[in-house]
């Protein structure tokens, strides 16, 4: 992934999708959000592409692919990627809100900082990738596969791990207030400082 | 530039292939293993491999490049003078690697091993065992980095703009922004 530079002087942040300048610097965002709302739509491979802070609300991803791509700070609240198929790209700081993964692909995705709350990962195929500090509150990891993920710093409430693959899943000084991560292999997860309720749970690895 | 990422199926470590725009050349960067997903990653792309870089000079960087050498015709770039049997093109500080419209720069950072390089190229950082993603270099092994060591990460590696791409050795990929705001190692440095 190599996104060119924003045009306008002083700016750090890369070219959004076609365009020469960032979509901060992007005179008609409108116009463009409509471009690229209308290039999801009529695509079903989204491939190197950068759309670092695009709105994202209420769009369908479903079934598409999503490869070598950058959604920095989008927001994506009510967002479809059910059946999507991700790879190798970033979510990082996003707001994802009520979106729903079920039954998606996820390899090598990026979803440090991200807002997942109320996030649906029923029935998901995640392999390492990053929920590094992101903040997931009522959300439902359930049959998901997760190994090799890693949640470190990630602030979890009311979430369930109802029968996911934790193998080798790393979590760091995290409360896992619900009883479903017992029904997950956790004894394959790498738990550091971690507990459930008052009591302290063990993986492979404290 | 595409940036594909195999797992050595022995040690978990990732095999990173990174392909110019026009797909012609490829650059390896630690083929600890040549297993049929590595092999499948090269051949889905019908790049012909011109470059292997070592971030370091162990097994789970170098064991691949017996069976890549004997299909191409690539120079290992390196610290060491030898790897395997092989002679490399030695790297230093700010060595440059060219090829095709890709260029890559070498930063010493000798903290898990004497001879860690880290590879710098456009926005991605590839970085070999110095640290993983929310990690130090190691979770297994208790130890953590010296003093020294710490700022050889913080002078050289998280003083690099924000929306850089961090690719370790081991684990997922992440960003400058996400390790310095939420690696506990880095939180206070």
């Amino acid at each position: 992934m190599v996104f060119l530079k924003c045009r306008q002087k002083d700016c750090t942040n890369k070219t959004v999708f076609k365009e020469n300048y960032c979509f901060i610097h992007t005179k008609n965002k409108e116009k463009l959000t409509n471009e690229i709302h209308d290039y999801i739509k009529k695509n079903k491979i989204i491939k190197n592409l950068n759309f670092a802070f695009v709105p994202f609300d209420n769009i369908d991803f479903s079934k598409k692919e999503i490869i070598f791509s950058r959604f920095y700070k989008c927001s994506f609240k009510n967002a479809n990627f059910s059946k999507t198929s991700l790879y190798s790209s970033f979510f990082d700081f996003t707001d994802l809100e009520n979106s729903d993964f079920s039954s998606s692909s996820i390899r090598f995705v990026v979803f440090g900082g991200a807002n997942l709350n109320n996030t649906n990962f029923s029935e998901v195929n995640v392999f390492s990738s990053n929920f590094i500090g992101a903040q997931i509150e009522n959300t439902k990891f359930k049959d998901a596969d997760l190994s090799y993920s890693r949640f470190i710093g990630a602030k979890i409430k009311n979430t369930t791990f109802y029968n996911c693959n934790l193998k080798k899943a790393y979590f760091q000084n995290m409360n896992f207030d619900d009883l479903s991560i017992k029904t997950s292999n956790y004894q394959e997860a790498i738990l550091k400082d971690c507990c459930n309720g008052d009591t302290k749970i063990k993986g492979y690895i404290e | 530039m595409k940036i594909y990422t195999a797992l050595n199926p022995e040690s978990l470590s990732n095999i990173y292939l990174i392909i110019s725009d026009n797909k012609n050349y490829g650059v390896l960067i630690d083929p600890g293993s040549f297993s049929q997903n590595v092999y499948q990653m090269i051949k889905n792309t019908s790049v012909d491999i011109k470059k292997i870089i070592i971030t370091h000079n162990g097994p789970e960087q170098i064991n691949g490049i017996p069976l890549i050498k004997k299909i191409f015709n690539a120079d290992i770039y390196a610290y060491d003078e030898i790897i395997l049997d092989y002679e490399t093109i030695t790297v230093r500080n700010d060595s440059l690697i060219d090829m095709e419209e890709m260029n890559f720069k070498i930063i010493e950072t000798p903290v898990h091993t004497y001879d860690s390089i880290s590879i710098l190229t456009n926005d991605a950082i590839f970085i070999g065992d110095i640290f993983q993603a929310g990690s130090l270099s190691s979770f297994i092994e208790k130890k953590e980095p010296s003093k020294y060591e710490f700022n050889i990460i913080k002078n050289k590696i998280l003083s690099l703009t924000d929306n850089i791409i961090i690719y370790p050795g081991q684990g997922p990929a992440t960003t400058l922004e996400i390790e310095r705001k939420f690696n506990p190692y880095f939180i206070n440095l």
